[in-house]
């Protein structure tokens, strides 16, 4: 497993226990106050992905080679395909409320950030998904 | 659609210098072992320079190598 792998595969793994402790910690506190405000703060668990090029440094092997031209090109085609994915998401999201919140009512505040994460998290998720599906299965040493 | 197919003898000339396994050889022309499984299962097409750094650490022509097969073109 290469460098791009393992970050993907962090990014992925990060993202689904961000959405997991966040969801249970707000149900819960939903449950026990009616209200949640704490469950929230779970969703400082994504700074863990700031520390990406912490933990997954590149080798200082002198002639170790880390990236090479088809990891340049997987890359430049999962952050095409994540926005291409992003957009077609972010046009039926957007047409899709109109049609659930109807013309007449209106969405609260708290929608804005949230979709400003949402679509964050949905270009991580998509370019960390596209990556992994373009290495497919390493092979093994002959 | 475009059928058009390149397929190699990477590991047969592997074998026929020396054994040298998928590792020696991505680092003698300097891209990952992934590169070369990728390029010996016809997953991947190189460019150009790295068609000719394969060909020349097996020190023979690039069309010894690869082999292009054109296929049939469909509208």
């Amino acid at each position: 497993m290469n460098r791009y792998q393992k970050i993907a595969w962090f990014n992925l793994i990060v993202i689904a226990a961000t959405v997991i402790v966040t969801s249970a910690a707000i149900a819960v506190d939903i449950h026990i106050r009616g209200y949640s405000t704490v469950g929230w703060w779970f969703v400082g668990l994504l700074a863990l992905l700031k520390f990406t090029p912490r933990l997954f440094k590149k080798p200082q092997s002198p002639g170790g080679v880390v990236a090479d031209e088809r990891d340049e090109l997987i890359l430049k085609k999962a952050v095409s395909s994540a926005w291409s994915a992003f957009w077609w998401v972010f046009v039926a999201v957007t047409f899709l409320s109109f049609l659930v919140v109807g013309p007449r009512n209106s969405v609260p505040t708290i929608a804005l950030p949230l979709m400003a994460i949402g679509a964050g998290l949905f270009l991580k998720v998509a370019c960390s998904v596209a990556i992994l599906m373009q290495y497919g299965r390493g092979g093994r040493d002959e | 659609m475009n059928n058009d197919q390149i397929t190699n003898r990477i590991r047969r000339l592997r074998f026929d210098h020396g054994e040298i396994t998928q590792q020696q050889l991505a680092d003698k022309v300097g891209v990952t072992r992934q590169t070369i499984i990728a390029i010996e299962a016809g997953k991947y097409a190189p460019s150009l320079p790295l068609a000719f750094r394969i060909a020349k650490a097996f020190d023979v022509g690039v069309e010894d190598v690869f082999q292009y097969q054109a296929g049939s073109k469909e509208p």
